[in-house]
């Protein structure tokens, strides 16, 4: 108790400079942009939820998108290079945009986005608000003087407390960015629940990142000082970015763009800390990279003590048990590498080279043939190279890296618009088993970007007129061994999906998507059985919109179990409003759900704090509701409340859950 | 000897009473005419409906009564007897409900209170406060709950409308006694001038999800037939309307797999028309 006292302290000493600051800068104030970025996060949310490996990835993609809302892309006057800002369309879409404002001029309204080649109404209502459609001398050029921003999250779950644990159970964040000019600067400090705030010597926050930046348009695009991440290519040799697998009906994959930008996540482990830059002359760029960080692992000496060797990384960030405490920081990272591209007019092609050195080796895993082909040792260099080309109405890309020891990726895509109403998309990938490297993301069902090869195909077509079909189909073999798996196997998905979208106010979706994977079959001696899983999962959204201030969203989803016959079920109604008089908007939902077991289990999106996520799984009998507000107090200052209840129905004993999560954000 | 056989008695009670109202025992009855369309009424307007979903009340302008007998399965113990009214006072209607379901040895009767307003041009809303009085004879505790329920109904085009409703959306952490969740969604599409269809979904705390659809055509201006299914004990339904000049008449017949059919037969009479 005494302990939980002593850890509040550092969390209302954040809290007290945070309103200190609110006040004290009242002068400066900007106004925070209206927005309402978590359509394009629902429309991901299950591919996004679908990759339990890799949480983070949802965090990193709504930054991305909230930055975005914050600093809109002025569409009509911006080069191919702040046109892939948009970072969720992909190269085709960019280059549809760009090729239509050259050929007819400016764009005049989000009806034009939605009749080029590639778009639809969907996707320009969610660009609608992440770009400024206008002439650019009409836009405010907020980089002419000093531009900060700030938030703080507060979040506890009341119901749930550890007395052994070090720190308090709030969870709390606290973000700041400044620009001015073309310098940026900013830090990120963190603790989850159960963690010390300040810990160490110097005492610092369980997790704390800091960055310097510049961004030019001569020969120097961008220096970073502190901490950044860097995507090259396709990713499969280096993403420290998002990894958001690959949707099945999307009208393209994410494109393969290549940046160094700096770190503003949470993931305490998948990030670079020293320096990056980013050269261009004429056609050529070249990234460079150093980077020494100590992450967490699981450490042991061998059987005669006389090595230490790591057993394992470990990447949740969570430090609040005497065990995982020994975990932080156990072992020193130092990568360094050099990206080096040639930008064409319609092909863009590039090589990269990268080298990780850790402080400790891997264990050589050679004695468990799940982990035959693992990564032992001590170094890792991966070797890479890229091209995107647009020929026509079609784009090609691809990507091949080498990690030595016969280990190497392959991915090849396209996407083809034979017609105005239909595009067809076609993925290839191979990574090799143990391929991977500790940053290697490229597109995949897996984030480890190994031991997996597949071919993903899909189309989207406009069948009549307001009528959206699409239908994807993903065959994907593991040649080796995995986790619960002791036996190459085979996974499928399919899906197929319906939009009608007969006037604005109203959006009805329905998809099914299928999916089937086989396992070990738990046997309590002898030799693991195969077993076969496979679910389809229906689902309907309903959406209305009354002018502004109105929303509504419907949801069914029933979800099969073919092997075990379990069923789930959920449906959830969403009301949000925005008062027209007041700077106050309110989001609720209800939702029921229903599910035989943990195997039919649901996931729906929620909305949340600004640069969070949720998207919690449903299974037993209960119901779920929320309620959140937004108030927009003055001009400048932002303070979001969400308080969240799950309460079960069945007669299993449980614990109802509930949180209560606070986000104060300031502009000045 | 005898209290020991009322207590299976009333648990069977009890369950049926769950089977054909829908998943939640809770709800109000739809009244003849929405039994008629296989339960199919939180987008149609009319009366007993606008118990069903409260924001159908704003469109029901009219101050009327009536009453309602369902006779489940032909079993006199599982009969609900209803009886209710609508005073429209401006822009927004009030309704008033009781209903008694069971008999000596396990009843519940429940009365509501309702609202319905007009909005915005395309939606209404509506809201009702409802009260259960659950009772069993002999040593077991009465019940007494409060809770409410809300709707919505929208008017997405001229010819269809889209409700949704949501029956106690309390999380049960804040009662002593647990107390059935409900959502329930629909629409409903005036295919021609005299022919109705329409479908829902519904999901019920502790139930699967129950898909109905339903029709009602108007072969002339005062007689109606009605039809539907209810995917939940799948089940089938028809019935018939005719409208006097301040008199409805409606009667329905709802099947069950197992256990037979059941009737309803409702009366509504218009005291005073708004028009």
């Amino acid at each position: 108790m005494y302990e939980q006292e002593i850890s509040m302290k550092p969390q209302l000493i954040i809290l007290g400079l945070t309103v200190f600051f609110t006040v004290s800068t009242a002068l400066h104030c900007q106004e925070i942009r209206q927005s309402d970025i978590t359509d394009i996060a629902e429309e991901l949310a299950g591919e996004l939820a679908g990759d339990e490996d890799d949480p983070e990835s949802a965090v990193s993609f709504l930054e991305r998108l909230q930055e975005l809302a914050e600093n809109p892309v002025p569409i009509n006057s911006a080069g191919e290079n702040e046109l892939s800002r948009l970072f969720f369309l992909t190269d085709f879409q960019i280059r549809a945009l760009r090729d239509h404002i050259k050929s007819t001029g400016s764009i005049l309204s989000l009806y034009e986005i939605a009749s080029i080649p590639g778009f639809d109404r969907r996707t320009a209502e969610i660009m609608s608000h992440l770009i400024i459609i206008g002439e650019a001398g009409s836009r405010v050029d907020l980089k002419s003087k000093a531009m900060s921003r700030t938030f703080s999250n507060f979040i506890i779950k009341p119901s749930v407390s550890d007395n052994n644990c070090p720190g308090s159970a709030w969870k709390i964040l606290v973000r700041h960015k400044t620009e001015k000019g073309p310098y940026t600067a900013g830090f990120t400090c963190e603790k989850d629940p159960g963690e010390k705030f300040l810990s160490g010597s110097p005492p610092l926050p369980d997790f704390f990142s800091a960055y310097v930046a510049f961004s030019g348009r001569g020969l120097v695009r961008k220096v970073i000082a502190g901490d950044y991440s860097a995507k090259f290519g396709q990713g499969t040799a280096l993403n420290t970015g998002f990894h958001t697998g690959i949707p099945l009906t999307a009208a393209g994959y994410f494109p393969s763009r290549s940046e160094i930008r700096p770190y503003t996540s949470v993931d305490e482990n998948n990030f670079f800390r020293g320096a990056a830059c980013e050269l261009a002359s004429g056609k050529a760029g070249l990234s460079l990279f150093v980077s020494h960080n100590r992450i967490d692992a699981t450490t042991e000496y061998s059987n005669d003590s006389s090595i230490l060797f790591i057993k394992s990384l470990y990447k949740t960030g969570l430090h609040n048990t005497p065990a995982t405490i020994l975990k932080k920081d156990a072992i020193a990272e130092t990568a360094y590498g050099a990206n080096l591209s040639l930008n064409f007019t319609r092909v863009t092609t590039g090589m990269n080279f990268h080298r990780t050195v850790l402080s400790l080796p891997f264990i050589d895993s050679a004695t468990t043939a799940e982990k035959l082909f693992d990564f032992s040792g001590r170094r890792k260099d991966i070797l890479s190279a890229y091209y995107t080309a647009s020929p026509g109405r079609s784009l090609l890309f691809g990507e091949l890296s080498y990690g030595g020891n016969k280990k190497y990726a392959l991915v090849q895509g396209f996407t083809l618009r034979p017609s105005g109403r239909l595009t067809i998309n076609g993925l290839y990938r191979y990574y090799s088993p143990g391929f991977g490297g500790l940053h290697s993301r490229g597109p995949g069902v897996s984030s480890s970007a190994s031991n997996e090869e597949g071919i993903l195909g899909n189309f989207t077509f406009e069948a009549a007129r307001y009528l959206f079909i699409s239908a994807g189909y993903d065959l994907c073999r593991h040649p080796w061994l995995r986790y619960r798996t002791s036996f190459p196997s085979l996974s499928k998905r399919y899906e197929v999906k319906l939009k009608y979208l007969p006037h604005d106010k109203l959006n009805i979706e329905m998809s099914y998507n299928y999916r089937s994977s086989v396992n070990n079959e738990k046997k309590e001696q002898g030799i693991a059985g195969r077993k076969s899983t496979s679910c389809g999962t229906f689902k309907t959204v309903f959406r209305y919109s009354q002018e502004k201030d109105l929303s509504l969203n419907f949801r069914i989803d029933c979800k099969a179990v073919r092997e075990s016959g379990s069923r789930g079920y959920l449906m959830s109604q969403d009301l949000i409003y925005r008062f027209r008089s007041l700077p106050l908007t309110f989001w609720s939902r209800f939702c029921i759900f229903s599910t035989d077991d943990w195997d039919s289990r649901l996931y729906v999106y929620e909305y949340d704090l600004l640069y969070s996520y949720s998207i919690p799984a449903f299974s037993r009998e209960g119901t779920r509701m929320y309620l959140m507000t937004e108030w927009n107090f003055s001009s400048f200052v932002r303070i979001r409340l969400k308080y969240s209840l799950t309460s079960f129905h069945d007669n299993i004993p449980s614990e109802n859950t509930d949180e209560l999560r606070m986000q104060l954000s300031i502009r000045f | 000897m005898y209290s020991l056989h009322k207590i299976p008695v009333s648990l069977i009670v009890f369950s049926l009473s769950l089977a054909l109202a829908g998943n939640n025992p809770h709800n109000f009855t739809a009244g003849a005419s929405g039994a008629g369309r296989g339960s199919v009424c939180i987008m149609k307007p009319g009366f007993w409906s606008s118990f069903t979903n409260p924001a159908l009340l704003a469109s029901f302008p009219d101050f009327s009564t009536g009453i309602n007998y369902e006779n489940r399965f032909n079993i006199s113990e599982l009969g609900s007897r209803s009886a209710a009214l609508i005073i429209p006072a401006g822009k927004p209607s009030l309704g008033i409900i009781y209903s008694h379901f069971g008999f000596s040895h396990f009843s519940r009767q429940s009365c509501g209170i309702a609202c319905g307003s007009l909005l915005w041009e395309k939606i209404s809303a509506g809201v009702q406060i409802d009260y259960f009085f659950e009772k069993v004879s002999e040593k077991y505790d009465n019940v007494h709950s409060v809770t409410f329920e809300g709707g919505l109904l929208i008017a997405a085009a001229e010819n269809i409308n889209i409700g949704i409703h949501v029956f106690n959306p309390l999380p049960n952490s804040l009662r002593r006694r647990v107390l059935p969740s409900s959502i329930r969604t629909g629409a409903g599409i005036m295919l021609s001038e005299n022919l109705f269809a329409g479908a829902e979904a519904e999901l019920c705390t502790g139930n699967k999800l129950a898909l109905r659809a339903g029709f009602e055509y108007g072969l002339t201006n005062d007689l109606f037939v009605r039809g539907g299914f209810s995917s939940r004990y799948s089940s089938f339904s028809f019935g018939l309307g005719c409208n006097f000049d301040r008199l409805d008449l409606d009667i329905s017949f709802a099947g069950h797999e197992r256990l037979g059919i059941t009737t309803t037969f409702s009366l509504v009479f218009l005291v005073k028309s708004s028009g």
